[in-house]
């Protein structure tokens, strides 16, 4: 692997997903998470009860902002609205790097809520990698793009998804937001080896890892994240973890979310198998204390 | 070989349903089956965030006519927000303009109003000051003030939280003018919402005019310990915030 500023990036530990199911219960268990990543767009636009939250848990935990809208992929114009309040959102909890999905999710000023996939094309790779050199020049903090599950495969894709991943993420000189489900459900659904995938990536750009649970449909498996993480994701974390050493590691839980316990349970299994692999390694920046200690009271 | 805006086209028109499903695919090159999961994803955002935010019009109407109703906004209205909610903030204007289609009741106009301040109200994006901490009566900052045709409030007051007892059987209230107040309540974030009484106005007039208490009350033709009465009425639900002594001249 060639050294990269992404290797240089703390291992935060585990973490999961901070979600409103959890604000009452989350005090009482905050000390079982390593870090918490924090869904840009269900905080950038609102105060209330989810921005007292959110202030708390940056000062007791560090952060990492996870978007979904931004689109990066769209031959629209970037959304300067989203752009300013995301900008807002990372002046106010400073995280430690923020991320997105190598996708689009908007067209023609319409809004999708979701992630639609880009064609593997050249002329898409050179469009996203400009973009993401804009939305990283503006930001204080590292950005990484994550590789998104998807369900169709253009006809006029002109290289493999592990090329376009490569190529996007080089060329933009950003982070890799490797998501582990999202590889094995492209695996099954695209039918296509997981693990000579990852051999294929840029490793040392790697910056956090997802864990996610899915849908097995008799003839495909939807990406979820409403469901605990299965044997062969975790086989293919372990895979992963091999060939990069530590990397900060986040459960994604967004439909049916447990009870804050079964999350810390279900974080605990994935910290197991990381611990088989690396051994026992400390998170580093892991902040707390008086602040953790007040809100617990 | 298509272009990346082309692309992106053929998949919008499949989306946003102006484009057959089948049409979309071949033009694509994609499977069918694969390409109707995101088709129904993205309505299905738009169509669940209308049940989330609009839960009581959604039980009056009844669970078949919803779901019509909330596919037809999704057609009819492109999202036009990154931010998922705010695209349901259109719903109640939408909504208007098909009172009368179907046996749409006009009540059901100003109940979703109501219904999407409560959420905006619930999450704006305002810090509500410390009432311990301020010398002088101040208006709630998340205050919303609602002039609507019908007695929503009377109506959501009257019925309590059980949506579930609601259905498209249950009566409709008559029109007659009421003003709603909506507003966040300082440390429990939870979202109040009141009947502007003559009370209430009398303590927002107060407030808002920086007018002591018997000057107003005198402008006003109230007796005094009346209006007290409604400032420490608005302090004590939290729409006024601060020492009521302060008011009192």
């Amino acid at each position: 692997m060639t050294a990269t500023a992404f290797d240089e990036l703390p291992f935060l530990g585990y973490g999961i997903g901070l979600r409103r199911t959890h604000f009452d219960t989350l005090p009482a268990w905050l000390e079982r998470f390593d870090f918490f990543e924090v869904l840009s767009e269900n905080f950038m636009a609102f105060g209330g009860r989810p921005r007292e939250v959110l202030r708390r848990v940056a000062a007791a935990r560090p952060v990492v902002l996870h978007g979904v809208s931004l689109s990066i992929g769209s031959v629209d114009p970037l959304d300067e609205s989203y752009l300013d309040a995301l900008s807002g959102l990372i002046d106010e909890v400073k995280p430690r790097w923020f991320s997105d999905h190598l996708c689009l999710s908007s067209f023609e000023e319409v809004d999708y809520h979701d992630l639609v996939p880009l064609p593997f094309t050249e002329e898409a790779v050179a469009h996203v990698a400009e973009r993401v050199r804009a939305v990283a020049g503006r930001a204080p903090v590292p950005f990484l793009l994550e590789n998104p599950s998807y369900y169709i495969a253009y006809r006029d894709s002109e290289m493999s998804e592990a090329e376009f991943l490569r190529e996007v993420v080089t060329r933009a000189d950003c982070g890799l937001l490797l998501d582990v489900n999202n590889v094995y459900v492209n695996a099954e659904n695209h039918g296509y080896d997981a693990r000579a995938f990852i051999d294929a990536l840029p490793l040392e750009r790697v910056a956090q890892l997802h864990m996610a649970g899915h849908l097995v449909l008799p003839d495909v498996i939807i990406d979820t994240h409403g469901a605990p993480v299965v044997p062969a994701v975790m086989d293919l974390f372990r895979y992963v973890l091999e060939r990069t050493g530590p990397v900060s590691t986040l459960l994604e839980w967004d439909h049916d979310i447990p009870p804050i316990d079964v999350m810390a349970r279900e974080l605990d299994a994935i910290r197991t198998a990381g611990r088989e692999v690396l051994g026992d390694v400390a998170p580093d920046g892991v902040v707390g204390g008086e602040e953790a200690t007040t809100w617990r009271r | 070989m298509a272009t990346l805006r082309e692309i992106q086209a053929l998949v919008h028109g499949v989306l946003r349903r102006e484009t057959a499903l089948d049409a979309g695919a071949l033009a694509l090159g994609v499977r069918a089956d694969r390409l109707g999961i995101y088709r129904g994803f993205v309505a299905q955002h738009v169509t669940g965030i209308l049940a989330k935010l609009y839960p009581t019009v959604r039980a009056l109407v009844g669970e078949a006519a919803w779901d019509e109703l909330a596919l037809a906004f999704f057609r009819e209205v492109p999202a036009r927000s990154w931010e998922l909610n705010a695209c349901a903030e259109p719903f109640a204007a939408w909504l208007d303009g098909r009172v009368g289609d179907g046996g749409l009741h006009p009540f059901l106009v100003p109940l979703a109003q109501v219904e999407w301040e409560q959420f905006a109200v619930a999450l704006a994006p305002v810090e509500i000051p410390d009432p311990a901490g301020l010398d002088r009566l101040v208006l709630n900052p998340t205050t919303s003030a609602l002039a609507l045709p019908y007695p929503v409030v009377r109506f959501l007051v009257d019925r309590g939280d059980d949506v579930a007892a609601l259905s498209p059987a249950t009566p409709m209230p008559d029109p007659g003018d009421e003003v709603a107040l909506l507003f966040r309540r300082h440390g429990t974030h939870h979202v109040g919402y009141h009947q502007a009484g003559d009370d209430l106005l009398f303590a927002l007039k107060v407030v808002a005019e920086g007018v002591p208490l018997v000057a107003a009350a005198d402008l006003a033709r109230v007796p005094v310990a009346r209006g007290e009465a409604a400032l420490r009425r608005a302090v004590a639900i939290g729409l006024l915030l601060g020492p009521v002594e302060s008011a009192l001249g």
